[in-house]
């Protein structure tokens, strides 16, 4: 069994990858209309 | 009782004559449980245990414990 | 069906990727945080959903409507809780030809216009098929159901969240975190802002700039509309998952958990599996009060040999059911009837040739990861062309095959 990543590691490294989402989130929405196909259900 | 006979019910719809069944189990731990051998599995155990389920009992079922607190709710005689 | 969308743009409604919609949930998760109990919990969840109703509610007339139907809905469920025993059986039966009713006469008021009064008063409420269902799921479990207010049923059929599209939330979930404290889901901040992240990259990143290049139109080349076609089923995924993590990561927030709608509907196998993967609180729903009491009375009413054609015959009903929840227009029509039919047909041949294999050929042959591939790419690929029919029609859709196989 592999040694299991230090809790405060595994934080660290989910916020990171959040803020990298985050950043890719800001950096391409796309700002126009959407379509968003479901509201007419 | 109950148990034993729930298994029984169980290895003969759903064609697995090692099925071992537990409280947890739902319908994405047996490979032949789908909507039709459910309901097929809801009717036997009617008739086996001379009980009859209403809709919303049924509709409310979601593991092998439910189905037999219900059955011992049904039939309280049995243990 | 378009009208909705023609109001909406009127309207300016909160929609998931504004500022406006972003503050809301900021100032909803934080009040909804910082007072998780009793009844200041219960006034802001109040105050919230009618904040977020009236931008999804066409007017004066149509909030009455939809008051007048969740009164009824508590009303029928009260009768039905005391007097359980004294009804005939075919009180639900009634009720849920009565909610089908309603919904499908409210969303196309043209259908038998002679008689149907939404033709001369339409209401435009968006999400109205969601609310609708909701009432139906309590007025036939009422008789089950311990504890029963008006405050909560209103507050459960327009919850915020799921006003909009789903999921489609049983009754006693809400419950538990509206009336009685309890806090559904624990500690999991960043999880849930995960969860969101990943919806608003799903819905607003991919799902709608893959929709906005429009591959699937009537004037496209034959080369588009293969890849469009295909890429159909996919968008629709990420677009409407997407939008259901938003939605159930922002309900984690406030510690309310959501129900999944979905289980990885790509590894579906056949279009069986396909419905039990896919938007599953509503085909569940379905399942459970219309496909369940059909067949459970056929099973027990009917000799084994004869039941099966019946059965059938419940699935294929079944599948109009869902197609005619979407829509009433033809396209819908068209897409029940091919879904149904291969319903059926996957239902025959679990009936008739799976048992004629013997176990060992079936689970060296039908189990084995070549063939299991081969059946989930084949079921993929025929349930996304038929999504063609939802948006442009069952003659615009032949008319774009045509082009597709160079007959035009």
């Amino acid at each position: 069994m592999k040694k299991a990543i230090p809790e405060n590691l595994r934080v660290f490294l989910s916020l990171l990858f959040l803020v990298l989402k985050l950043w890719i989130i800001i950096h391409f929405i796309y700002q126009g209309q959407t379509s968003f196909i479901y509201q007419n259900f | 009782m109950i148990h034993d006979d729930v298994q029984t019910i169980f290895r003969t719809i759903f064609r697995n004559p090692n099925l071992v069944i537990t409280d947890d189990m739902d319908a994405d731990d047996v490979e032949a449980w789908d909507s039709l051998s459910h309901i097929n599995m809801i009717v036997e155990v009617e008739r086996h245990f001379g009980i009859s389920f209403r809709n919303s009992e049924i509709a409310r079922l979601q593991c092998v414990g439910d189905l037999k607190a219900l059955i011992q709710k049904k039939k309280p005689e049995l243990a | 069906m378009p009208m909705n969308i023609a109001y909406l743009s009127q309207h300016q409604a909160i929609f998931l990727n504004t500022w406006h919609f972003f503050i809301f949930a900021v100032l909803a998760v934080s009040l909804l945080r910082a007072f998780c109990r009793g009844i200041v919990k219960r006034l802001i969840v109040s105050v919230l959903n009618l904040y977020f109703l009236f931008y999804f509610v066409g007017d004066g007339y149509s909030f009455a409507v939809l008051l007048g139907f969740v009164v009824l809905t508590y009303g029928i469920g009260e009768i039905r809780f005391r007097w359980e025993t004294k009804l005939p059986g075919w009180v639900p039966f009634l009720l849920t030809v009565f909610c089908w009713g309603f919904l499908i006469l409210a969303k196309n008021p043209n259908l038998v216009s002679p008689v149907n009064v939404f033709r001369l008063y339409p209401i435009r409420i968006v999400g109205i098929s969601y609310m609708v269902f909701r009432c139906m799921h309590y007025m036939l479990d009422a008789a089950m159901i311990e504890k029963r207010r008006m405050g909560t049923l209103l507050n459960y059929v327009v919850f915020f969240p799921t006003l909009l599209a789903g999921p489609i939330e049983r009754y006693e979930n809400f419950q538990a975190y509206y009336e009685q404290d309890k806090l559904l889901d624990p500690e999991s901040v960043l999880p849930a802002l995960h969860r969101i992240a990943n919806g608003v990259i799903k819905k607003f990143l991919i799902a709608d700039t893959l929709a906005s290049l429009q591959l699937c139109r009537p004037d496209r080349s034959a080369e588009l509309l293969w890849i469009g076609m295909f890429l159909q089923l996919a968008i629709l995924y990420w677009d409407f998952s997407g939008y259901c993590d938003i939605v159930i990561g922002l309900s984690r927030l406030f510690r309310m958990k959501l129900c999944e709608n979905f289980n990885k509907p790509w590894l579906a196998r056949n279009v069986q599996e396909f419905w039990e993967r896919w938007h599953i609180s509503l085909t569940s729903l379905i399942r459970d009060y219309c496909f369940n009491p059909i067949s459970v009375m056929i099973v027990r009413r009917v000799k084994p040999a004869r039941q099966f054609p019946l059965i059938v015959l419940a699935y294929f009903f079944t599948m109009m059911l869902i197609a005619f929840w979407h829509g009433t227009t033809m396209g819908f029509f068209w897409f029940g009837l091919i879904h149904g039919t291969m319903l059926v047909l996957s239902q025959c041949t679990k009936h008739y040739i799976l048992p004629r294999l013997g176990a060992s050929a079936r689970t060296k042959w039908m189990d084995g990861l070549l063939w299991v591939t081969f059946r989930r790419v084949v079921t993929y690929a025929w349930i996304s062309p038929t999504l063609l029919l939802w948006r442009w029609g069952p003659e615009t859709t032949w008319e774009m095959l045509q082009t597709m196989i160079g007959m035009k």
